[in-house]
C-alpha cells in the first residue's frame, strides 16, 4: 500500500489492506487515525515522489553515517573534545573521498 | 701479611659488634654457620653467630683475600656467572644494553652508579637495590610504596682499553644480598619506555590505536622489551594532558574548533554557564552544504560520549548519490526547542539568496517534525518508511496478542496459533 505509485492504485490497496485486517478492528483504527490521517502525503510513495528526492525515503543513509562515526568513536565514553577530534579525523577522510 | 692485617681488622669489627649481637642474636641463629673461622685457623672463642651481621662491611676485604671462603646466606645471590666474560664492546650503549639484558636473564636490574666520558671513559653500574634504605617520612598515597633500597653492593665496570678503542667489563662484587625476582617482566625499571618507545607511542594514540595494539607494536620492533599495558597506558594518558595543557575539556574543544576553521555555534542555559547545545560543521561540509541543499536526512544516536549527550547528524546527498556530513550536534535533550535551534544554526551557514533545503527526511519524532515545520516552511518533510513499517509491525503484533490470548486457552493451540500469527503479521504487512 505505502508503496502504490499513483493515487488509483492506493486506493485499491488500501480497500485490500482494510479487507485483510477486517477481523482486527483495534488495529485497523489505530493506522488509519494515527498514521494515514497525518502522515499520509509524507509516507506513501504517491505523494512523496512529486518533490526531488533522489531516493531517500528512508532515514538509511544517516543511520549509515551513524554507524561510520561510532566506528571512529570506538568507545560510548570519551568526552566532547575527544568525541570531536575522532569527527574530524573522519571528515578529513570523507572529504577526501568525495 | 696482607692476610694477618685483614684478619686483625674482621676480628676487630667482630668484637666491636659482638655485644650487639648477642642481643640481638634470637633474630639471626637460624643462619648459616660461616667457616671462616676455621680456614683462617683462629682459636678466639667467638660464637660463630654473632658473625653473621658483619658481612655487609667485612664483605669487601674478605674477598680480597679469599673468596671462596665465603659461603652464601639464605638470601644472597651470586650472579657471576652472568658476567663473566672475555668479550669486548664498540661503545658504551652496546655494553650497557648487553649488561641490562644478562641482568634482566639473572632476574634483576641495573643502574648507572658513575659514568664519564673522555679519554678515560668508564661506567660504573650497580644493582638498582644499592643504596640506603630510608624510611618515608611523610604518608604517601599507597601503603606499600617505600624505598626499595637494600644496600645491594653488586657493582660492575665498564672501561674503555686504550689500545683498540673498546669497552670490556670488569665484575667488581657480584654477590647480591637480596633474593632475585623470578620474571623482571612488568618490573618499573625494566619496563620503563624509551624515548623512541615514547615516540610511538604517541604517534599510534594519534592514530587512535587501541593500547593493546599500540603493544604489540613495541614487543615487534624490540624482541627483548619488557614493556607491559599499563606502561602504555600511562604514558597515553599523559600524552593526552600534555596536549589539553590547562585548559578544561570544553574550553579544549572550543579551542580546537577555533584552530581547525570550523563553523560552530554554542547556546548556553540561562541561569547557569553550562553548555546546553553545541553545533558545529566543517568548512568544507558549508560548501558542500551551499552546493547541494536539496535533501537532507537527520536523525540523532546515542552512547556517543559519557555526558549521555545524543548526537545529533545532519547529512546530505550529493550530485552523485554520495552521502556528505552537513553538521554535528550535541544536545542536552531531544525536545522540540533542541532541535529548532540546530536548525536554525543550519539555516545561517546558507549563503543569502541560495536555495533552501527541499526535501527533509526524519523518522518519526514529533519533536523533530514539528521543528523542521517551523523552521523549514517551504520544504517538504518525509517520513522514514521503515521507521513507520516497524512501528506499524510492532502494533500488529500487539493488537493482535491480545485476541489470540482471548481465542487460545490450550498451550498446545498457543503454538498453532502463534505461527499462524506470525503468518498473519507478514501478509497485513505486505499489503
Amino acid at each position: 500500500m505505502v508503496e502504490s505509485p499513483t493515487q488509483e492504485l492506493y486506493a485499491g490497496n488500501l480497500m485490500e489492506f482494510q479487507d485483510a485486517c477486517k477481523d482486527y478492528p483495534k488495529f485497523l483504527h489505530y493506522v488509519e487515525t494515527t498514521i494515514l490521517k497525518h502522515f499520509k502525503d509524507k509516507l506513501v510513495r504517491t505523494w512523496a515522489d512529486l518533490v526531488l528526492h533522489l531516493g531517500c525515503r528512508t532515514t538509511n543513509r544517516v543511520e549509515g553515517a551513524h554507524g561510520v562515526v561510532k566506528e571512529y568513536l570506538s568507545t560510548s565514553k570519551g568526552d566532547l573534545g575527544t568525541c570531536w577530534e575522532k569527527i574530524d579525523e573522519m571528515l578529513a577522510n570523507q572529504f577526501g573521498e568525495i | 701479611m696482607i692476610l694477618d692485617t685483614c684478619l686483625l681488622i674482621i676480628l676487630a669489627i667482630i668484637c666491636c659488634l659482638f655485644i650487639d649481637m648477642v642481643e640481638n642474636a634470637d633474630d639471626d641463629l637460624g643462619d648459616r654457620k660461616r667457616s671462616v673461622v676455621d680456614s683462617v685457623k683462629v682459636e678466639a672463642p667467638i660464637k660463630v653467630e654473632a658473625s653473621v651481621k658483619v658481612e655487609a662491611s667485612v664483605k669487601v676485604e674478605a674477598s680480597s683475600v679469599n673468596s671462596d671462603v665465603w659461603k652464601l646466606r639464605d638470601n644472597e645471590v651470586d650472579t657471576a656467572h652472568f658476567f663473566s666474560t672475555r668479550d669486548t664492546w664498540k661503545d658504551k650503549d652496546e655494553l650497557l644494553s648487553w649488561v641490562r639484558r644478562q641482568a634482566n636473564r639473572a632476574g634483576f636490574t641495573v643502574i648507572i652508579r658513575r659514568s664519564c666520558e673522555g679519554r678515560n671513559a668508564m661506567l660504573e653500574l650497580v644493582c638498582e637495590r644499592s643504596g640506603e634504605h630510608k624510611l618515608q617520612k611523610r604518608k604517601v598515597k599507597h601503603e606499600a610504596t617505600r624505598s626499595r633500597k637494600c644496600g645491594c653492593l653488586f657493582k660492575v665496570r665498564g672501561y674503555v682499553v686504550r689500545k683498540d678503542n673498546a669497552w670490556k667489563l670488569d665484575t667488581l662484587n657480584d654477590v647480591h644480598n637480596h633474593e632475585m625476582v623470578p620474571y623482571v617482566a612488568g618490573h618499573l625499571l625494566a619496563g620503563r619506555l624509551m624515548e623512541d618507545d615514547k615516540k610511538i607511542v604517541h604517534d599510534l594514540t594519534n592514530s587512535s590505536m587501541k593500547p593493546k595494539h599500540i603493544l604489540t607494536n613495541l614487543k615487534k620492533k624490540r624482541k627483548e622489551s619488557m614493556t607491559n599495558i599499563k606502561q602504555v597506558c600511562n604514558e597515553r594518558h599523559k600524552f593526552k594532558k600534555a596536549k589539553r595543557v590547562d585548559l578544561t575539556k570544553m574550553q579544549f574543544l572550543i579551542s580546537k574548533l577555533d584552530e581547525n576553521g570550523y563553523v560552530y555555534y554554542v547556546r548556553e542555559k540561562k541561569e547557569s554557564q553550562t553548555i546546553q547545545d553545541i553545533f558545529w560543521t566543517h568548512p568544507t561540509s558549508v560548501t558542500f552544504f551551499n552546493n547541494f541543499p536539496v535533501v537532507l536526512i537527520m536523525d540523532s544516536t546515542y552512547k556517543t560520549n559519557l555526558y549521555r549527550m545524543p548526537l545529533f547528524e545532519i547529512v546530505g546527498v550529493t550530485s552523485t548519490y554520495l552521502t556528505y556530513s552537513v553538521g554535528f550536534a550535541f544536545m542536552t535533550s531531544e525536545k522540540e526547542d533542541n532541535f529548532t535551534w540546530a536548525l536554525q544554526m543550519l539555516l545561517k551557514l546558507l549563503e543569502p539568496n541560495s536555495d533552501l533545503p527541499k526535501v527533509v527526511v526524519t523518522d518519526r519524532d514529533t519533536g523533530m517534525m514539528n521543528a523542521v515545520a517551523n523552521v523549514l516552511l517551504d520544504c517538504s518533510a518525509i517520513l522514514c518508511y521503515f521507521h513507520v513499517g516497524k512501528n506499524i509491525r510492532s502494533r500488529i503484533i500487539t493488537d493482535c496478542k491480545v485476541k489470540q490470548n482471548v481465542v487460545v486457552v490450550d498451550g498446545q493451540k498457543k503454538i498453532v496459533g502463534e505461527e499462524k500469527h506470525s503468518k498473519l503479521v507478514d501478509t497485513i504487512f505486505d499489503a
